[in-house]
């Protein structure tokens, strides 16, 4: 292929330079997994000898250091102390001692257990009505990996102890003096500030979104469902199982699960794009209708159409699906008999037009506020040149307009492939139909069938398969958007 | 002289152009508030308490409201849980957002990128798939069940550092330089964090108690998992949603309405009177991206 | 704003004083006037305390507290119970049972189609034979059944009214109109009225169609684990294809409104497909002309087939308890719940039919219209037996595929559709 100058391409028609950018594109793919291979490789490469590396300075701390820091690989903090950084050491040995009380009556058992998920089975007993519950999967699941999160938690601890006695080592050498219990607080509260405020919202994080993540994740290996549910029943390691029913395009008579996913992965897709272009450009057509010039009342408008946003979904939304009922008041005031919700095709139109109703006011309010900011002179220079309001928009306005929303469009596209709430209120996934796996909906997303697998058939494990592909879906997605959109700026510009 | 003719049908034109917007405008305001008239005359239509396909009651009355305050519902209950969760989600919430967000904006430490996409990356997952999980986690500190209030402001507040992206987006504009001035001046970073910039962040502030106050009265999955049944841990959401099941719906549509009124009151009027600090978290959020 | 302040915390300090928020009571026995009916004496020691946590529907909140008081009066002051009981619809009570099986209710009420999941997950207990006799000589046969999984019996019966029959409007439908869909269909069409009929969206309505033509349905249950190992269904043989033909008919959406409301009874809608839960509504609508009569027949092919449906029943189920006194405590409870005195007063309270054979046989509950339409329905009933929950769903969608064809062709792909889609019902390992 050619390469074009930056002048020879400035030359070429509009559709050359279309194909051209198309062949460059491609051109560049190989390129591209090149570069990912060589990244991936230093990655790995970065990884080994970073442990390496550790290694080495672990041991040479321990055969170059004092008694003091000897001590402290067997008993954290016990340098600090020695050495009259009081506070740090009692920090260090207390959570030494939390981690090992930890460990031997709680965590301990559940790490052991990790590897089969329990095989005491709970008894029964019919002549009184009694049950001895037996092991717990779910349990040994959960706290396992709390327990593989809290080890990696006590290792870091440990090196930081390793490392503080090197240091500290290291300024009585120079005869310097160390940091006080005085100092320490104070650095709580300025240079290490950052580390103060960090420490909940980390923790939080951790704990609510890592470890539950961790753990469907890994449930997505298990045959988690409803013949396997603790506390009663018992579940275990399947491997690859679940994925293979992903993959696995044939079934021989009934509805495949691949199949139906690879048809409400279209669907969502297919909402994800209607939802977020109709609700761009008729936002975007409403905000600059109130924002015309001569148009009285802008604040009412604005007001009137931000409602639909006040009102918490669920109630507007079940409001509307009952309106779009066969005996609702929709039909009640045309006085027709449209099946809203049990046409396919209408159902998917109808959602979608709903979404308007929620979306457009966001869109409204985002244009306007970007609107104000197109310099004024742009419209005046076009006015001069004649430019009528179409080419005014298609020239300056929409440009603009797609430079600075591009990651806005990006966030709302995979905010609209999850959903959830416009979805399961309106239609709750129907109509229902027969050749999808589980009789899912023509509306389903894969966000809400997901939901209905897990809550209405305890399916688990499928559940957390599609919970997965739905975040490999978002993110190749958003990575490859955001390297082709122009409008990822760098955030330090601002400053 | 020539030129009077074309001016007036220019103005002629515009005058036809604006009538032409009015119109539509009016006609886009009717559609949008629709729904609320509808959802409103409903909940005073004591004639029919199920769906219906009238605009307007054939008997008029308080009887839906009454009832929503009578010994016969724990609407109350459900009422006043969801408004204590708020209050504390709002709060809490406009914290943890800040401290996440303050340091991202101005702290740069080794972790800082590494730790912004991760969070990025935790986003993508779907929140639902976690939720029987949460229970548990919930349910290992006793926060389920008839604690569910405690339970969900947790659950609510626990990862909101992860949409620090607004407010985030608002610190960045402010000038560095107002740190640097204050840190000469000899005061601690948390000194500056909390005189200098809270200060100045009042709108956002703002944006972020409302948009965090709003959240907890439309959710009604996680509320349902982790009250499991309890009426003293129900939220508003979860509770009325019982009364469009099958069986209740014939009798307690119209008792739904008028309790999706008394919830849509204060969320409604707190934004309209606070929207425009709304608009401003939301135009800045969607441009910084 | 110090003032909006110490206002905004104002409120909620009000609405805590204001509003008394508790679920929970101490009920204990007042004195020793022992043995005043329903007590059962099985030898088995459990005088004591116990936190007791029961989920019925939000209309017998109030009458099951004051039946559990009358419980413990009962057997004088052997028990003192902290009752805790929480509203809970018996189509949602399985999903939160499963979701959580020891912060569950002790005592709980279901619906039928719910035992197989519920049984699955461990959160029946079995009856043991002294109940099994006790339960099996008090209820109907029937409802018996419908606790019954392989040979053994998980639940106690509690009502007999979770089938469906016809409602309709006097002024539109004659009594005699009422026997035929077809006739239904004509007379609502002239009066611009609809038939609610939701046959087409719900597989607990479309079986009616198939029952009626004579199809069975029927699943193997592990009685071990609870798991569906085998199925016997003939749907998608000639008689299922008669009754896809006249699922046709109830196609016609001008007509017929999938909608299961009661509330446009008497103004856009002349007749209703429905069950018990809806018949005070459907009495406020229509009044006097309130008719309320078994299923009508449809006609294929010059055959007139009388409408199916299932007998549907809701149960008590107590959950396998840890401490066997708690556990013999709750099986009387539930016992008693589910007696004679009990179901008699739960007729009288909110109308729900008794399966207990004594109290059915009472007056006012033969009398009472919706529960006679019901009984008369029986006859051409079937017992709801196990079946996979999604079963149901599968139903629906075959029925409603049938809407958009046409030739019988078409009919007969669907069906074969709908057999091809049930080894996906079964299990896995």
């Amino acid at each position: 292929m050619k390469q074009y100058s930056d002048l020879e391409l400035l030359r070429l028609s509009r559709s050359q330079k279309f194909g051209y950018k198309v062949g460059l594109f491609f051109k560049r793919i190989p390129l591209w997994f090149k570069n990912l291979g060589i990244k991936i490789w230093g990655f790995i490469k970065g990884i080994g000898l970073g442990i390496f590396n550790w290694f080495k300075t672990i041991i040479m701390t321990f055969i170059q250091g004092d008694w003091k820091t000897k001590v402290s690989y067997f008993v954290m903090g016990f340098g600090s102390i020695a050495r009259g950084q009081i506070l740090r050491g009692i920090i260090f040995a207390l959570f030494e001692v939390v981690f090992i009380l930890y460990m031997v009556f709680f965590g301990g058992h559940y790490l052991s257990r990790l590897y089969i998920l329990g095989e005491v089975e709970s008894a029964v007993d019919a002549e009184s009505g009694t049950i001895v519950y037996g092991e717990n999967s779910f349990n040994i699941l959960l706290y396992g990996v709390l327990t593989l999160f809290f080890i990696v938690a006590f290792i870091y601890t440990w090196n930081l102890n390793i490392k503080q006695n090197r240091i500290s080592e290291q300024i009585i050498k120079d005869n310097k003096k160390l940091e006080t219990a005085q100092d320490d607080l104070r650095a709580m509260v300025d240079k290490e500030f950052h580390k103060t405020l960090l420490a909940i919202p980390t923790i939080g994080i951790l704990i609510f979104t890592v470890l539950p993540i961790f753990f469907m994740i890994l449930v997505a290996f298990t045959n988690y469902d409803a013949n396997h549910t603790p506390p009663l029943n018992l579940f275990g390691w399947v491997g690859w199982d679940n994925w293979a029913q992903l993959f696995t395009w044939t079934n021989s008579d009934g509805a495949s699960f691949s199949m139906t996913f690879g048809q409400i992965l279209l669907w969502t897709l297919i909402w994800a794009f209607f939802a977020t272009f109709s609700n761009y450009f008729i936002g975007m057509l409403i905000a600059m209708l109130i924002n015309k010039k001569g148009i009285k009342l802008k604040k009412l408008w604005r007001t009137v159409l931000v409602f639909s946003i006040a009102i918490p979904q669920f109630i507007s939304l079940l409001f509307v699906s009952n309106m779009f009922k066969t005996d609702g008041i929709i039909n009640g005031i045309l006085g027709t008999h449209i099946d809203f919700w049990g046409n396919a095709i209408l159902a998917r139109i109808t959602v979608i037009v709903i979404n308007l109703w929620i979306g457009v006011p966001y869109l409204m309010l985002v244009v306007t506020g970007i609107l104000m900011n197109i310099p004024a002179d742009l419209y005046e220079s076009a006015n001069i040149d004649g430019a009528n309001p179409w080419q005014q928009y298609s020239k300056i306005t929409l440009p603009y307009m797609l430079f600075i929303t591009g990651p806005y469009l990006l966030t709302s596209f995979t905010g609209n492939m999850n959903n959830f709430n416009v979805i399961y209120l309106l239609t709750g996934g129907g109509p229902n139909v027969q050749e999808y796996y589980g009789n899912a909906g023509k509306t389903d997303l894969l966000i809400t069938w997901l939901f209905s697998l897990a809550v209405n058939d305890s399916n688990y494990k499928l559940a957390a398969v599609i919970g997965i592909m739905v975040f490999i879906v978002v993110a190749v997605l958003s990575l490859v958007v955001y390297n082709i959109i122009p409008s990822t700026r760098n955030e330090e510009e601002f400053q | 002289m020539e030129k009077k003719p074309k001016m007036v049908s220019m103005s002629k034109r515009r005058r036809t152009v604006n009538i032409i917007s009015y119109i539509t405008l009016a006609l886009i305001s009717i559609v949008w508030i629709l729904p609320f008239i509808f959802l409103l005359l409903k909940s005073f239509d004591v004639g029919n308490p199920g769906v219906t396909g009238y605009v307007f009651p054939e008997q008029w009355g308080f009887d839906n409201y009454i009832y929503l305050f009578s010994a016969e519902t724990n609407f109350l209950q459900w009422y006043f849980n969801t408004f204590i969760i708020a209050l504390f989600v709002c709060v809490i919430q406009t914290a943890m957002q800040f401290m996440m967000s303050y340091v991202l904006s101005r702290f740069r430490f080794k972790l800082r990128k590494p730790l912004m996409n991760i969070m990025l990356v935790l986003g993508m997952f779907p929140g639902f798939l976690t939720m029987i999980v949460l229970y548990q986690i919930l349910k290992t500190f006793g926060l389920t069940g008839d604690n569910a209030v405690p339970g969900l402001i947790l659950v609510y507040c626990a990862s909101s550092g992860m949409g620090y992206y607004v407010s985030k987006g608002f610190l960045d504009t402010l000038p560095k330089s107002l740190d640097e001035a204050a840190l000469v001046d000899g005061a601690t970073r948390a000194q500056i964090f909390i005189k200098v910039i809270l200060p100045l962040c009042k709108p956002i502030l703002i944006y972020t108690v409302l948009t965090s106050f709003m959240g907890p009265w439309g959710d009604f999955v996680f509320a349902y998992t982790v009250s499991l049944g309890s009426q003293a841990g129900m939220n508003v959401a979860a509770g009325l949603n019982s009364w469009l099941s099958a069986a209740n719906i014939g009798a307690h549509f119209a008792h739904f309405c008028a309790g999706g009124v008394i919830v849509a009151i204060p969320v409604m009027v707190l934004f309209l009177f606070l929207q425009k600090y709304y608009v401003e978290g939301v135009t800045g959020g969607a441009v910084k991206g | 704003m110090k003032n909006k302040l110490k206002l905004l915390l104002f409120v909620p300090a009000f609405l805590l004083s204001s509003c008394n928020f508790t679920y929970s009571y101490v009920v204990a026995g007042l004195d020793a006037s022992s043995g005043s009916g329903d007590v059962i004496d099985d030898g088995i020691e459990d005088s004591g305390t116990y936190d007791i946590k029961i989920w019925v529907d939000d209309a017998i909140v109030d009458l099951t507290r004051t039946q559990v008081q009358q419980f413990v009066n009962d057997n004088g002051t052997k028990y003192k119970i902290n009752l805790t009981i929480e509203p809970q619809s018996e189509g949602n009570a399985a999903s939160s049972m499963l979701q959580d099986v020891t912060e569950g209710a002790d005592i709980f009420a279901f619906a039928q189609d719910q035992l197989a999941r519920l049984k699955v997950a461990g959160a029946v207990a079995k009856l043991n034979s002294t109940y099994l006799n006790l339960v099996s000589e008090r209820n109907s046969e029937d409802s018996v059944k419908a606790a019954t999984i392989g040979s053994s019996v998980y639940a106690f019966p509690l009502t007999n009214d979770n089938g469906y029959f016809l409602y309709y409007d006097k002024s539109v439908i004659s009594d005699e109109d009422a026997k035929s869909v077809t006739t239904i269909m004509a007379k609502c069409k002239a009066k611009n009225k609809t038939f609610n009929f939701p046959a087409r969206g719900d597989g607990f309505y479309s079986a009616s169609y198939f029952l009626g033509a004579g199809c069975k349905t029927s699943w193997d249950i592990n009685e071990e684990t609870g798991a569906f190992t085998a199925y016997h269904d003939n749907f998608h043989e000639a008689n299922g294809l008669k009754a896809a033909k006249g699922l046709r008919e109830v196609a016609d959406k001008s007509v017929v409104s999938t909608d299961a409301i009661a509330s446009r009874l008497g103004e856009r809608s002349a007749a209703l497909v429905s069950g018990i839960w809806n018949y005070e509504v459907a009495k406020n609508r229509l009044g006097d002309n309130l008719g309320c009569a078994e299923l009508p027949s449809y006609t294929v092919d010059g055959e007139t087939i009388h409408l199916g449906s299932y007998d549907g029943f809701k149960l008590l189920g107590v959950k396998p308890q840890v401490n066997s006194k708690k556990a013999s405590v709750c099986r009387k409870l539930a016992l008693y719940l589910t007696s004679e005195t009990c179901q008699t007063e739960r007729f009288n309270t909110v109308s729900w039919g008794p399966t207990n054979v004594k109290s059915s046989q009472e007056e006012a509950v033969v009398n009472h219209p919706g529960l006679a339409a019901l009984a008369k329905q029986h006859e051409y009933a079937t017992i709801q037996s196990q079946c996979p929950g999604t079963w149901y769903l599968h139903l629906a969608t075959t029925a409603k595929a049938i809407e958009t064809s046409s030739t019988d062709a078409q009919l007969q792909a669907i069906l074969t559709n709908y057999k091809n889609g049930l080894p996906d019902l079964l299990s896995d390992d």
